[in-house]
Order: C-alpha cells, then sequence, then structure tokens
C-alpha cells in the first residue's frame, strides 16, 4: 500500500486528509480516487504532484509500496 | 554552540554599541540567537518582494531584530481593501505608495537600520539590478507572475530565498536555495519549480482577487520572518527541501518533502 496525502482545495475535493491506495502507478492512484469524487479532476488539473518528494506527472510512474504521494495546489496570495 | 545545520549567510558585523545591547537585550539572552547571531543580523542585507500581507509581518519582525538593510520592493499603494491584513499601514495612508507607508514605520520601529525603497513593479528586466548584492530575499509578493521571476533571479544570482504565499485560510512556506551548479559545489538545491514547475495558466485559476484571513499573514509572515533570520544567523534548522503547509482552520503545520525534479531547468528564463 501507497499513501496519498492530499492538500488545500484538493483535500477539499477528496473529503479527506490522507488516504491509502494500493495502485501500482500513480495514474490508477489518481484515476481511482477521481472515479469515486469527480470534482478532483478539477483541481487536479491544477496541482503539483510528489512522489516521494520529486514531481511526478507520467501516469505511469510506478508507485512503491509505502510510497508517498502528495497533491499540493499553487497559491500565490500574499 | 551546536554546530548549525546550514553555515550563516552572513559574517558578524562589528561589537555591539551599548544602545544596541539594551535594544537586542532579549535576542542576546536567546541562546539561539546571542551575540554572535545578533551581530550577523546587523550586517544582512535582506530584500522584500511585497509589502501588503505577508511583507508587514515580515518586515516587521526583520526591522525589529536588527536587519542592517532591508530593501523594499513594491509599485503597490495602499487601498481600504488592503487593511484587513496589512498591518504596516493604516487608514491615514490610503493613497500612499505602500513602500513609502511602510517605511516611514520601520525607521520608527528601528532607526538603527538602513532602507532602500523601490517603487517599481520586479521584471526579468530589472530583477537581476534590484536582487543582486542581498544576503537573502523573501518572496511576499501576491501574484503568480512576479514569484517566478523572483525565484528565477534567485537561482541565476545563487541567492537564497524565503517563500511564502497565503490563500484563504491556507498558506505554505519554505526556503529555496536552488542555484546553478558549479565545479565545485555541484549540489543545485531545491527551487520553487521544483515544486511547481510553471505558473498557472490564465483561466487555470477563479479571475479576480483571491480572499485571505488577515491573522494568517501574521502567522505565515512571523515563520517566514524565523525561517529569514535562521538563514542568516544558522540557528536552527532552516525549511530547506521542505514545504510547511499552514493551515489555521484545523489548526496544524504539515510538512512536505521536496527533493529536486530532473525536469524542472528547462522551465527557467536565462535573462
Amino acid at each position: 500500500m501507497a499513501t496519498i496525502r492530499w492538500f488545500g482545495a484538493a483535500a477539499e475535493a477528496a473529503g479527506c486528509d490522507v488516504e491509502p491506495t494500493a495502485a501500482v502507478t500513480l495514474g490508477e492512484a489518481l484515476d481511482t480516487a477521481m472515479a469515486t469524487r469527480p470534482a478532483l479532476a478539477a483541481v487536479l488539473a491544477r496541482c503539483s504532484v510528489l512522489l516521494d518528494g520529486v514531481r511526478a506527472a507520467d501516469p505511469a510512474t510506478a508507485v512503491g509500496t509505502g510510497a508517498t504521494i502528495d497533491v499540493l495546489p499553487p497559491f500565490a496570495g500574499g | 554552540m551546536p554546530k548549525p545545520f546550514t553555515p550563516p549567510l552572513v559574517d558578524p558585523g562589528p561589537e555591539l554599541t551599548a544602545d544596541q545591547r539594551q535594544r537586542y537585550a532579549r535576542h542576546l539572552l536567546t541562546p539561539a540567537v546571542g551575540e554572535d547571531g545578533q551581530r550577523r543580523l546587523l550586517g544582512a542585507r535582506i530584500a522584500v518582494l511585497g509589502t501588503g500581507g505577508l511583507g508587514s509581518p515580515v518586515l516587521t519582525y526583520l526591522a525589529a531584530a536588527g536587519v542592517g538593510h532591508l530593501t523594499l520592493i513594491d509599485d503597490d499603494v495602499i487601498e481600504l481593501s488592503n487593511l484587513n491584513r496589512q498591518v504596516l499601514h493604516d487608514t491615514s495612508s490610503l493613497g500612499m505608495a505602500k513602500v513609502d507607508s511602510a517605511a516611514r514605520r520601520l525607521s520608527a520601529l528601528n532607526p538603527d537600520v538602513d532602507l532602500t525603497v523601490h517603487r517599481v513593479r520586479l521584471t526579468d528586466r530589472n530583477a537581476d539590478d534590484l536582487l543582486t548584492g542581498h544576503h537573502l530575499v523573501v518572496d511576499c509578493a501576491d501574484n503568480f507572475p512576479t514569484r517566478y521571476v523572483i525565484a528565477d533571479a534567485c537561482e541565476r544570482l545563487g541567492v537564497p530565498h524565503v517563500w511564502a504565499a497565503l490563500l484563504h485560510t491556507q498558506g505554505q512556506l519554505s526556503v529555496f536555495t536552488r542555484r546553478r551548479p558549479t565545479a565545485d559545489d555541484p549540489e543545485t538545491g531545491i527551487g520553487l519549480r521544483d515544486v511547481f514547475p510553471t505558473p498557472p495558466q490564465p483561466g487555470d485559476l477563479p479571475p479576480g482577487p483571491v480572499g485571505i484571513f488577515g491573522p494568517l499573514c501574521g502567522q505565515v509572515g512571523s515563520m517566514a520572518a524565523t525561517e529569514a533570520i535562521k538563514m542568516i544567523t544558522g540557528m536552527g534548522r532552516p525549511l530547506i527541501g521542505r514545504v510547511a503547509f499552514v493551515d489555521v482552520l484545523t489548526p496544524s503545520v504539515r510538512e512536505v518533502v521536496v527533493r529536486p525534479d530532473p525536469h524542472a531547468a528547462s522551465g527557467r528564463t536565462s535573462a
């Protein structure tokens, strides 16, 4: 199992801050999440996705056991 | 004194005067700062981009702490809608340039601090000139384009920068040290583009101004000022390679570890 951590608007759309995933690729993890929560799609489009700290954009990226996927929306306000 | 996690950016300045020993007495009694840290602060040159919601607490605490030179950069004037959070300014300053209002307050707070004000918008054309010669930059801007100008310029110049950004009741904060590698130092550090490679495109986000909860500015701005002081003095463990995500409603601070993005360099400007 891996862990998805949602932040900001992504957490709001996901309905939680953290959830486990059994997915083996990044695309599968995010598609599975969006399948039950369609509001995530619009938010995800503008979020940065980090896999164990490294930005990952390729859905085929392998997600290992114990990995952490962080989904972070961009902020600019000051 | 424990070995610092990162070397201090500034060497200690001259011996403290009697007045300075009084003014900074509570920092001198704080082991993490002490006389060595205070003398480093007095020798520091920091540029702060934005003198609004985040800039207000950042500048207030840096000036009060005795940072030797502060450069203020902002082209805005004070509007009534700023005053729920931009606590450097007040109702009597409406219509005034923010940099002038801020300089007036900061001079009154600590006349020791040397101030330079630039009432300009930072762009790729002027960024290198305006930011050169500083030990550190603090990004308190209120828009994506300026934030990427700052990040790219700091990387070109090899100047670390503290980045703080807000939305509604949440904030993000990090210390970016990304720079071009050299033969002596191949490490490049982490930069804004390692987290967010490009700014959102127009249309990706709702148009118009965003809501910002006033006290959030104080909270995240104080954290940004703390990170700046840590970088100058070498105290503590700066927020390098990590993004702190602050939520005042829970309240919580969650940490996101960030490592270099091998694809990030392609988005960088070369002005």
